[in-house]
C-alpha cells in the first residue's frame, strides 16, 4: 500500500457528500472535525451536505478558514416525484444492501453561486414548511424552480437513479436521469460510491454507463458520515437512537461495516484505481462550487416612517422627545436637563448614524412601544443600559449618563457590528410580543434564532445507557452521578479520572509518559491512515498545548509574568479553537458532576452496575462519542432575526415545535460571522410577578403604583436585604446572595447593583468576592494599582468588578480610546484570539509606559484586566437587574400577601418551590388559606378579612398536581356559571376524569362541599361522594335505599393530611412535615432552625458548637467554583437551614445525601455575624410518612 | 356459604425458575435438608439445582420478550427487578443466568405438582404458576387437615422450602393464610372473614387502582373494606369493587375442581365457574390426559383414540363431545395435548364449558412407528413431537431445535437455532422445484492455507483449487457485543461455492452452498 499512498496527490481528489452531526442522529461529526480531518488528509475543499439543513454550514466555513480548507455549503434533501415520497414508478423499493424498504429518494445539491445558495436554503425551508415535521422532503416542479446556480449529484444508493438501477429498472433509471439533467443540465453529476459492497458495485457498474450515455460527468464519494473510522460507534448509537432501539434490536438496520468516514485520497485511489477519472473530476466540481458563505450580506428591514423624514432624523426626533420626558419627570423640569446628556445623545446618535443602524434601533423601539400601549411590563437588560439613546427611547430604564457607564461597551465605530439588545417581557405576555414582530414584518422576514441542544453529561448517560440495553432506573442512576454540562467530564469519570484533574493529566509536561510517547504509541496503532493525529489523547494532548501557547504568548507580553508552569496555564487560561468550544462551559464549571476523585468502578458500583460488564467498559467511550453534538433543535430563549430580503434565502426556516413559531437553522453564535441581527425578546417571570402585584395592590388597597414611582431609598427595604429576609425576590434568593447580603450590607441602590454582579462565577473564580468584602466591611485598606485608576475604581473600592471597568482601566492607563478598550474586552472574552491578545497587549504596554506606569505595575494591572475580562459582569446589566431587586423587595416589604399571591401564579420561576415560598410568606405575617371550590379560582386570589386587616392569599387550583390546561378550562367554565352546590356537582359540571376529581378532593378543594363531617375526614368523604357521582348509572344492589349513616371512613390523621397535603399540592398548609417530627427532633436533642440564628436563639449556640439538625432538603448545589463542596439547604416549621458538606463527607454519602428527602445531620455550627452554616458530618435519612418526598426541590440546577 | 367447603392452598414462591430449570429432568425428591423454618438445606438426595447451594441462592431469572420477568431472591437482592432488560440485569449481576419463559416447561411442572396433589385429595385446580387451590374436605378419615398439611407441604417443599400450605373455609382465606407466619397454618372453621380482617388490602385480588383509592379513602386492610356497605361499594366500584369486597369478606366462589377417575378410562372434571375462554378447558384437558396417559401407559398401551366432552352452561344444561383418531398410537402427553387443542381451537361453542370430561375409547399396543420426518408428504405434528420427544430422551433436552430468522450482517446473525419451544412441525408437502442452493455454515469457521499463487486453497487437509472468485464484501459490526471484522467472498472450488472471509489476515471458510 506505500507504493500507491506516496505516488498519490494528496489533494487529488475532493469529498463532496459528507454529513456532520447537523444530519441530527446521522452525521456523527462536528462540521470542525470534519474540516480538521480534511486539513489533516491534505485535502483542498470539502463539502457540507447535510440531511435538509445548513445548520452547521457557518460552523464550518468558520472552521474552513481557519484551516485553510474551501468549504463548500450544500445538502441532502429528499425528494417527492409525482408527489409521492417513492421512485418514478410509484413504488418503493427496498434497500439494495437490507432490504429493508427506504422511505423516499434523495439528491445532493451544491450551491455554486450565491442565488444557489439562496436556491438551496429556500428549497430546505420548504421542505421543512411544507412536510410533516420530520420528514421534510421537496416535489421534483419545486427543486426545478430553485435550480439556478446549484450542482446536483445523484445520491447515494437510495437516491432516485441509484434505487431504480438497482430495483433493476434500467429503463426507469434513465428516464430519472434524463428528468434531472432536464433540470439541471450539465450540472447534473452522477454520483459512486464504494464501501466494500457488492451490491454497491453492481449498481455503479451501470451507473457510470449511464452518465456516459446521459453526457455527464461521474464523480465518486465516499457518502461521509463520520471523520474516523472509529467515530463508526457513535454512529451507530445515533442510529439506535434515531430508531429507538437497542443496539441488540438494530440488526441490518445499521450499516453493515465502518467504511463511512472521510478518507484519504490515496485510500480512495486504492480502491478506485480501475476508473481513477471519478476522483479526478470531484476537483473540477469542487473548483465551480465558489460560492463562500462569507458572501451573504443581510441587510435590515425598512423601518416605515413619517413621510419626507429619514431614519436618523426620526430617531433623534423620539431620542429627544424621550429625553425630555425622562429628565422632565426625573429632575423635576425642563431646566435641570443636563448638559452631559445632550453631549452623550449628539455622540451616540452620530456614532448610529455612521454605522447605518438608526432603523435597528427603531424597530426595538417599535417593540417595546407595542409592549408598553398594552400594559406589557419589559425592559431593556445587558449592555443597552450603556446607551442614552435607548434609556431615552424607553427600551432600558437606567441612566447611564448618571451611572457613568461607558456607551462604547454597548457599541463602537471600531466594532462596526449592530449592538446586543435584550428586552426582558413579562413571561406571560410574552408571546403576544413575538407574534407582533412576526406580524409586523411578516414571516418571510422574520424567525427565531435556535438553540441546538446537544448531549452533555447526563444525557450523554442516560442515551448511551439506553442502547446498551441498560435499564431506565439504571441510567438514571448513573445520569445522578454524571456531570451536568460535559460528557467528557462525564466519562472522564466514568473512567476513574476526576474532572479537575483531567487537564493536568492530559498536559503532557504534567506526566512522567510523556504526551509525545503516548502520540507515537497511538500512531503505530492507528497504521495506515496516519489517523494518530486524532486519537483522543493526541487531540488533548494539542488543546492543551494551544491554551498554554495562548497563556504564555499574552504573558510574555508584561516582563515578569510567564506562567510558573505550563500547567498553571492550563489551569487559568482558556485558548478558544473550533475544539475548544465546550471547554468554555466545562471550566466555568468543572466539577458539576456528583462525583469528586471517586474510581470508575466505586461509581458504577455507587449506580448499581457491575464494573466487570463488558457492556459497562463501553459506556465511557460512548458517553465522550456524543460529548457535545447536536441532540434535537430547540428554540433560543428570545433571539429573534429580521431581514429586509426573504430571510429563507439566507437561511432555512422550519416550524418550532411550539404552534406559531418559526426558526431559523443558526444559533445565536452563528449570526455574526455572517451579519444577521438579532435581537432577543427574552420572557421574565419576576416582571410578570411585578405586573401582577401592582395589579393586586390596585385592587385591594386602591394603590397605584408604578416601576418608575417607587422611592429607592427606603431603609426598610434594606433591613430586610441586610437580614438577607430575600426569599422569593428577585436575583438575590440563592444561597450565595443570602450569605453575601449580611456582609454586604446594601444600603443604596448601588450596592444592589455591586451585589448582584458580585456572586457571579467570575469575580468568585477571580478570588474578588472577599477582597471586596473585606474593603466593604474596613477591615482591609482601599489600594489602587495605580493612582490613575482610582476614578475608575473607586465605585467598587479598588476591586474591578465591571466589564465596563476593564475598558475603563485601559482608557485611564493606557490612554485606550473606547473602540480600542472594547476590542481589548473582546479579545480577552468569550472568543478569545492569542492573535488578537498578542497585538492589543502590546498596545496596552505601551500606552501604560506613555503614561509612566512602571513594568511591574502594568504587569499587575494587566492581570487584573485579564482576570476579569472574560467573566467581569456588565455594569449596565447589574443596574438594570438591580432595579428589579429593589423593587421586588419593596413590594415584598410592603405588601406581601399581594407579592405571595403574584409570585404563587408567576410559577414556574425563581429559586423556591411554592412550599418554601408559602411557608415564608407565613412567617412574615401573610395568612394563606387553602384551595376551596367555593372560593378559589385557577390562580392565587386575594380575600379580605385576613389577620390584621390585610387580605389573606387563597391558593389556587392551579397549586394541585396534574391538573393542565384542559382541567383548567372545565374549572374556569364550571366556576363562572355559578358556584358549586355539591360534590356531585362538581362532578357533573367540570367534567372532569377521575383522576382529575380525585385530586381535587385528596387536595382538600372540596372540603368546603362536606362541611357536616369533622375537618379530619373532610377529604375521605368528599372522595367518597366523588366515587359515587362519578360512576354515574348504579348497579343493582345500589338500587336499594342509601344506608342511614354515611360510611366509616377513619380521620385522617395529622401525618395523612400533611403527607396528601405535600403529594397534592407540594405544599401544606397542615402543618411542616418536620412540625409532626418536632417532638422526637427534641428528644434527639436536634436544634430548630429559627434556634439557631443568635438573634432568635432560645437554645444558645454558639460558633463551634456541634448540633443536630434536621430539615426536608429544598436545596442542594454543587457549584462549579466550589471545589466539590456541596450546598444543602434544609427547610423545618420554624425557618432554613444552611448547610455545607465537604467533598470527602460527600463522597462517603453520595447518594443518601443526594436522594433523601428528609435529613438528620450532625455538624458543626459555623457562626459569622448573623450568617449560620453547619458543616455537616454525620447523615442520616429521616424516614417518615409526612409526604417530603412528594415536596418540590431545587436540586443541582 | 356451606362450612363443609375446605380449603387448602399450596404456594410455591419462585415456581416457573425451577419450573424452567427442571425441565426435561427427573422431578424433585423431597429434601431431607428441609428445616423446620422451611429453609432447604443442601444435602445428598437433593435435586441436581441444590448443589451447590439451593437454587434460590444462585443468581437465576426467566425473562420473555428479552426483559426480565421473574428472578430468583439472590438475584433480586443483587437489584435484579421484574421488567428489567437482559443487559441491565447483568450489568448489575454480571452472572446471571437467563433463561427464556417456556409455557410449556411450566405447564409441565404444574401438572407435575397437580399430579403428585391429586393423591391427596380428588379435587386439586392450579390457580397460577406456583399456586394450587386442593379441596380439604371429608378427609377426616385419612388423618384430617393437619396431616393433608404435612404432606402436600412434604411435596410442596421439594420445589421450594420456603413453600407454604394453609387450610381454610375459601380460596382466598386460605391463599392469604400462606402469607402468614409459617409454613402451615389452619384457619379454623368461621374464622375466615376475622382471619382476613387484619390482611393487608395487597393481598386480595384487585385491580391496582382501586386498591390505590380504597388505600386514600383510609382502607388499609381487608377487614376495614368488607366493614362498607355493598350497595356503596358497588355505587363507587362497580362490580369488579363489589367482587373484591366479597373476597375481603372471605367469600369466594371459587371453589378446587373435582378431578373424578371414573371406571374406565375417563376422567371428569368441573370448573368452578363457567368458562367463556379456551385456557381453563385447555388446563383440565391436559390434566385429564396426563392421568389417563399415566394409566394407559402403565399397563403398556397406548392411545390410538379418544373423546373430549364438554358440559354446556345452558338451559338446560347439554354436552357437546368430539372424538380424535389418531395416525398412530401414542402414549405421551405432548402430542395428545396438541391435538386435542387443535381440535379445541376449532370448536364453536355457543355457551360457557361447565366441565370437561376425557375419554379413552381405544386402546391399541404402542407402535414403533412414531413418523417419517425425512418424507415429505408426512404431515402429523403429534406424531413429529412424539419423534422429537424421543430424540430428545435419547440424546438431550438440547438435541431438538429449529431455524430461526434473524436480522444481521454476518452469516452465522442472520439465523440461529432455538431449542426452546420446538412443537411440532408444519412441513411442506414437497420442497419448491429447483430451490436455491443452502448455506451450510461451520461453526466455528475453519481457518485454511492459500496457495502462493492464491490458485487454490488447503482446508481439512484437501487441496481445492480455485475456478471463481466473488466480489469482496466488507462486514464488521456488533462492537458491543461480540466485534467482527472480515473480508468476505465466494470461491468457487470443484464445483462447490464457499463462502470464506479474511479476517486478522487470515483466510478461513465459513461455509458452502449446497
Amino acid at each position: 500500500m506505500g507504493g500507491m499512498t506516496d505516488t498519490v496527490d494528496p489533494s487529488g481528489y475532493v469529498e463532496l457528500h459528507c454529513h456532520s452531526c447537523f444530519s441530527l442522529l446521522d452525521g456523527a461529526a462536528s462540521p470542525e472535525a470534519l474540516v480538521d480531518r480534511a486539513r489533516t488528509l491534505g485535502q483542498r475543499a470539502l463539502a457540507l451536505t447535510d440531511h435538509a439543513d445548513l445548520g452547521g454550514a457557518v460552523r464550518f466555513s468558520g472552521a474552513g478558514r481557519m484551516q485553510g480548507v474551501e468549504t463548500i455549503i450544500g445538502a441532502e434533501l429528499d425528494m417527492m416525484v409525482n408527489g409521492e415520497r417513492s421512485t418514478v414508478d410509484g413504488t418503493i423499493h427496498p434497500n439494495p444492501f437490507t432490504g429493508h424498504r427506504p422511505p423516499f429518494t434523495s439528491l445532493v445539491l451544491l450551491a455554486e453561486s450565491g442565488s444557489g445558495y439562496a436556491n438551496i436554503s429556500t428549497l430546505i425551508t420548504r421542505a421543512r414548511m411544507d412536510c410533516p415535521r420530520g420528514e421534510p422532503a421537496v416535489p421534483l416542479d419545486l427543486l426545478a424552480r430553485h435550480a439556478d446556480g446549484v450542482t446536483a449529484l445523484t445520491g447515494g444508493p437510495r437516491g432516485w437513479v441509484p434505487s431504480l438501477l438497482a430495483a433493476g429498472d434500467d429503463e426507469g433509471a434513465r428516464r430519472a436521469a434524463s428528468s434531472l439533467r432536464d433540470i439541471y443540465g450539465d450540472r447534473l453529476v452522477i454520483e459512486c460510491w464504494d464501501h466494500g459492497l457488492p451490491e454497491e458495485r453492481e449498481i455503479v457498474s451501470r451507473l457510470i454507463p449511464l452518465a456516459t450515455w446521459l453526457g455527464v460527468p461521474w464523480i465518486v464519494t465516499n457518502d461521509v458520515h463520520y471523520a474516523r473510522p472509529q467515530d463508526r460507534r457513535v454512529h451507530d448509537v445515533l442510529t439506535a437512537l434515531r430508531h429507538k432501539a437497542t443496539l441488540d434490536q438494530m440488526g441490518t438496520r445499521l450499516r453493515p461495516n465502518g467504511e463511512w468516514y472521510l478518507k484519504s485520497a490515496a485510500q480512495m485511489a486504492r480502491r478506485w484505481r480501475h476508473a481513477p477519472e471519478g476522483l479526478l473530476a470531484t476537483l473540477a466540481i469542487a473548483e465551480r462550487c465558489a460560492f463562500r458563505l462569507e458572501q451573504l450580506q443581510p441587510t435590515l428591514p425598512e423601518f416605515s416612517l413619517p413621510p419626507g423624514v429619514g431614519e436618523d432624523e426620526y430617531l433623534e426626533r423620539l431620542a429627544m422627545q424621550g429625553l425630555e420626558e425622562r429628565l422632565g419627570r426625573v429632575e423635576g423640569g425642563r431646566g435641570k436637563r443636563e448638559e452631559a446628556h445632550h453631549a452623550q445623545l449628539a455622540h451616540e446618535l452620530a456614532v448610529i448614524a455612521r454605522l447605518k443602524l438608526a432603523g435597528f434601533f427603531l424597530i426595538v423601539w417599535d417593540i417595546v412601544r407595542f409592549a408598553r400601549r398594552n400594559g406589557i411590563l419589559c425592559q431593556g437588560r445587558g449592555s443597552a443600559a450603556n446607551s442614552v439613546v435607548c434609556y431615552c427611547l424607553g427600551i432600558t430604564a437606567v441612566d447611564p449618563v448618571k451611572m457613568n457607564l461607558l456607551f462604547e461597551r454597548f457599541m463602537s465605530e471600531e466594532r462596526a457590528e449592530p449592538p446586543d439588545i435584550d428586552l426582558d417581557i413579562a413571561h406571560r405576555e410574552r408571546e403576544r410580543v413575538l407574534q407582533y414582530v412576526y406580524e409586523r414584518y411578516g414571516r418571510e422576514h422574520a424567525a427565531m434564532v435556535c438553540e441546538q441542544i446537544s448531549w452533555r453529561g447526563r444525557s450523554a448517560v442516560r442515551d448511551s445507557a439506553r442502547v446498551l440495553g441498560f435499564s431506565v432506573q439504571q441510567a438514571e442512576a448513573l445520569a445522578a452521578f454524571s456531570d451536568r454540562f460535559s460528557a467528557r467530564a462525564t466519562a472522564d469519570a466514568l473512567r476513574g479520572r476526576a474532572v479537575a484533574d483531567a487537564y493536568t493529566q492530559d498536559n503532557p509536561e504534567c506526566t512522567e509518559d510523556s504526551g509525545d510517547t503516548a502520540g507515537r504509541q497511538d500512531a503505530r496503532k492507528e497504521g495506515d491512515d496516519d489517523l494518530a493525529f486524532f486519537s483522543p489523547a493526541s487531540i488533548r494532548r494539542r488543546d492543551a498545548e494551544k491554551r498554554a501557547l495562548a497563556y504564555t504568548l499574552g504573558q510574555q507580553m508584561i516582563p515578569g509574568t510567564e506562567a510558573k508552569t505550563k500547567a498553571d496555564a492550563v489551569k487559568h487560561e482558556s485558548y478558544r479553537d473550533p475544539h475548544a468550544e465546550q471547554d468554555h462551559v466545562e471550566r466555568r464549571n468543572p466539577v458539576t458532576s456528583l462525583l469528586g476523585s471517586t474510581e470508575a468502578t466505586s461509581v458504577l458500583t455507587k449506580a448499581g452496575l457491575d464494573p466487570h460488564d463488558p457492556r459497562v467498559a463501553l459506556l465511557a467511550d460512548l458517553v465522550e462519542g456524543l460529548h457535545q453534538l447536536p441532540r434535537h433543535r430547540s428554540i433560543h430563549v428570545g433571539g429573534f432575526v429580521l431581514t429586509r430580503e426573504p430571510l429563507s434565502r439566507i437561511v432555512p426556516i422550519e416550524p418550532a415545535s411550539m404552534p406559531g413559531r418559526t426558526v431559523i437553522q443558526w444559533e445565536k453564535d452563528d449570526l455574526d460571522p455572517v451579519g444577521l441581527v438579532k435581537i432577543d425578546l427574552l420572557g421574565l417571570g419576576m416582571l410578570t410577578l411585578l405586573q401582577d402585584c401592582l395589579l393586586y395592590i390596585n385592587r385591594t388597597r386602591g394603590v397605584s403604583l408604578d416601576l418608575g414611582s417607587i422611592p429607592v431609598d427606603d431603609q426598610a427595604v434594606y433591613d430586610d436585604l441586610c437580614r438577607a429576609d430575600t426569599i422569593g425576590l428577585f436575583q438575590v434568593e440563592s444561597r450565595a446572595q443570602m450569605n453575601t447580603l449580611p456582609r454586604m450590607k446594601p444600603r443604596a441602590f448601588y450596592d444592589l447593583v455591586v451585589e448582584v454582579a458580585l456572586i457571579r462565577p467570575g469575580p468568585i473564580q477571580g478570588d474578588m468576592v472577599h477582597p471586596f468584602l473585606r474593603r466593604r466591611a474596613g477591615l482591609e485598606e482601599v489600594t489602587y494599582p495605580h493612582p490613575s485608576l482610582e476614578p475608575v475604581l473607586k465605585r467598587t473600592l479598588g476591586v474591578p468588578l465591571f466589564q465596563e471597568q476593564g475598558m475603563q482601566v485601559a482608557i485611564a492607563a493606557a490612554g485606550f480610546s473606547p473602540g480600542q478598550a472594547d476590542e481589548l474586552r473582546r479579545a480577552m472574552g468569550h472568543k478569545r484570539s492569542h492573535e488578537r491578545m498578542a497585538e492589543i497587549a502590546e498596545q496596552l504596554v505601551e500606552g501604560m509606559a506613555k503614561n509612566g506606569i512602571d513594568a511591574d505595575t502594568a504587569r499587575r494591572i494587566y492581570q487584573q484586566i485579564n482576570a476579569f475580562a472574560d467573566y467581569g459582569f456588565p455594569e449596565s446589566h447589574a443596574a438594570s437587574f438591580a432595579l428589579l431587586v429593589y423593587a421586588s423587595a419593596y413590594l415584598r416589604h410592603y405588601y406581601p400577601p399581594e407579592y405571595t399571591a403574584a409570585i404563587l401564579n408567576a410559577q414556574p420561576m425563581g429559586f423556591y418551590s411554592p412550599g418554601t415560598l408559602v411557608e415564608d410568606a407565613k412567617r412574615h405575617g401573610v395568612e394563606v388559606r387553602p384551595v376551596d371550590a367555593l372560593k378559589s379560582g385557577w390562580d392565587a386570589t386575594l380575600e379580605q378579612g385576613g389577620r390584621k386587616s390585610v387580605p389573606a392569599v387563597r391558593l389556587g387550583f392551579r397549586s394541585i398536581r396534574g391538573l393542565g390546561t384542559a382541567a383548567r378550562e372545565k374549572i374556569e367554565r364550571a366556576i363562572n356559571e355559578r358556584p358549586f352546590s355539591a360534590v356531585a356537582d362538581v362532578v357533573i359540571r367540570t367534567g372532569l376524569d377521575r383522576g382529575a376529581l380525585r385530586s381535587l378532593a385528596e387536595s382538600g378543594a372540596l372540603d368546603c362541599l362536606v362541611p357536616h363531617e369533622s375537618p379530619e375526614r373532610r377529604r375521605r368523604m368528599a372522595l367518597w361522594e366523588v366515587l359515587r357521582a362519578e360512576r354515574g348509572v348504579a348497579g343493582p344492589l345500589a338500587g336499594l335505599p342509601p344506608p342511614r349513616r354515611a360510611a366509616f371512613l377513619p380521620a385522617m390523621t395529622p401525618y395523612e393530611l400533611t403527607e396528601a397535603d405535600y403529594r397534592m399540592t407540594a405544599l401544606s398548609l397542615n402543618g411542616h412535615p418536620m412540625a409532626h417530627l418536632r417532638k422526637e427532633m427534641r428528644r434527639l436533642g436536634v436544634v430548630a432552625a429559627h434556634d439557631l440564628l443568635p438573634a432568635g436563639a432560645s437554645h444558645a449556640t454558639r460558633d463551634g458548637d456541634t448540633v443536630l439538625v434536621a430539615g426536608l432538603v429544598i436545596c442542594r448545589q454543587r457549584p462549579g467554583t466550589a471545589k466539590g463542596f456541596v450546598f444543602l439547604t434544609l427547610e423545618d416549621e420554624t425557618g432554613l437551614v444552611n448547610v455545607i458538606v465537604t467533598p470527602k463527607r460527600f463522597e462517603q454519602q453520595a447518594l443518601l445525601i443526594a436522594r433523601s428527602p428528609l435529613l438528620l445531620i450532625r455538624g458543626t455550627l459555623q457562626i459569622e455575624g448573623i450568617v449560620v452554616n453547619v458543616r455537616g458530618e454525620e447523615f442520616r435519612l429521616l424516614n417518615a410518612p409526612v409526604g417530603a418526598e412528594h415536596a418540590r426541590r431545587h436540586d443541582f440546577h | 356459604m356451606s362450612s363443609t367447603i375446605r380449603v387448602a392452598c399450596v404456594r410455591i414462591p419462585k415456581f416457573p425458575i425451577v419450573a424452567v430449570w427442571l425441565d426435561g429432568q427427573p422431578p424433585p425428591r423431597q429434601s431431607a435438608g428441609a428445616t423446620s423454618d422451611g429453609r432447604a438445606r443442601a444435602t445428598g438426595d437433593a435435586s441436581p439445582l441444590d448443589e451447590p447451594a439451593h437454587w434460590d441462592e444462585r443468581a437465576l431469572a426467566l425473562s420473555l420478550d428479552e426483559r426480565i420477568i421473574v428472578a430468583t431472591t439472590q438475584a433480586a437482592t443483587l437489584g435484579v427487578r421484574h421488567g428489567m432488560t437482559i443487559p441491565a440485569s447483568r450489568a448489575i449481576c454480571a452472572g446471571l443466568e437467563v433463561r427464556p419463559w417456556d409455557d410449556r416447561a411450566v405447564g409441565r411442572a404444574m401438572h407435575r405438582v397437580t399430579a403428585s396433589c391429586l393423591a391427596l385429595s380428588p379435587q386439586v385446580t392450579p390457580a397460577r404458576p406456583g399456586l394450587w387451590w386442593i379441596g380439604a374436605h371429608g378427609l377426616e378419615g385419612m388423618g384430617g387437615e393437619g396431616r393433608l398439611i404435612q404432606s402436600l407441604l412434604a411435596r410442596a417443599q421439594r420445589w421450594h422450602p420456603d413453600a407454604r400450605v394453609a387450610v381454610a373455609s375459601s380460596c382466598i382465606a386460605a391463599y392469604v393464610a400462606t402469607w402468614m407466619r409459617g409454613t402451615g397454618r389452619i384457619v379454623p372453621r368461621g374464622r375466615d372473614r376475622a382471619m382476613l380482617a387484619r390482611a393487608p388490602l395487597t393481598l386480595l385480588p384487585m385491580d391496582a387502582e382501586l386498591r390505590d383509592t380504597l388505600i386514600s379513602l383510609g382502607l388499609s386492610t381487608a377487614g376495614q373494606f368488607a366493614g362498607l356497605e355493598p350497595g356503596d361499594v358497588e355505587q363507587r366500584f362497580g362490580p369488579e369493587g363489589l367482587a373484591a369486597w366479597r373476597l375481603a369478606r372471605g367469600e369466594d366462589q371459587r371453589r378446587p375442581t373435582l378431578a373424578r377417575p371414573v371406571p374406565g378410562d375417563t376422567v371428569v372434571t368441573e370448573l368452578p365457574t363457567p368458562a367463556g375462554t379456551l385456557e381453563p378447558v385447555l388446563f383440565l384437558v391436559r390434566a385429564a390426559l396426563g392421568r389417563l396417559i399415566g394409566q394407559v401407559a402403565s399397563d403398556g398401551m397406548a392411545v390410538a383414540a379418544l373423546e373430549v366432552e364438554l358440559k354446556l352452561d345452558a338451559s338446560p344444561t347439554r354436552s357437546a363431545s368430539r372424538r380424535i383418531t389418531l395416525a398412530f398410537p401414542l402414549a405421551r402427553l405432548e402430542p395428545l395435548f396438541e391435538q386435542c387443542r387443535a381440535m379445541l381451537e376449532d370448536w364453536i361453542l355457543d355457551a360457557p364449558v361447565l366441565g370437561v370430561v376425557v375419554r379413552i375409547i381405544e386402546r391399541a399396543r404402542p407402535s414403533g412407528e412414531q413418523g417419517d420426518l425425512l418424507h415429505t408428504g408426512w404431515r402429523d405434528p403429534a406424531a413429529a413431537e412424539a419423534a422429537f420427544a424421543r430424540l430428545r430422551a435419547a440424546l438431550g433436552a438440547d438435541a431438538v431445535v429449529r431455524p430461526v430468522a434473524r436480522d444481521g450482517f454476518a452469516p452465522e446473525r442472520r439465523g440461529a437455532w432455538d431449542g426452546t419451544r420446538v412443537t411440532g412441525v408444519k412441513s411442506p408437502a414437497t420442497l419448491p422445484a429447483g430451490h436455491p442452493a443452502q448455506l451450510r455454515l461451520l461453526d466455528p469457521p475453519e481457518q485454511v492455507e492459500i496457495a502462493p499463487d492464491s490458485s487454490a486453497f488447503t482446508w481439512r487437509g484437501q487441496r481445492w483449487p480455485i475456478t471463481e472468485r466473488g466480489s469482496v464484501e466488507r462486514l464488521s459490526g456488533d462492537w458491543w457485543a461480540s466485534p467482527y471484522a472480515r473480508d468476505y467472498s465466494s470461491w468457487t472450488s470443484e464445483g462447490t461455492a464457499f463462502v470464506v472471509f479474511l479476517s486478522e489476515g487470515a483466510w478461513s471458510v465459513h461455509g458452502w452452498y449446497d
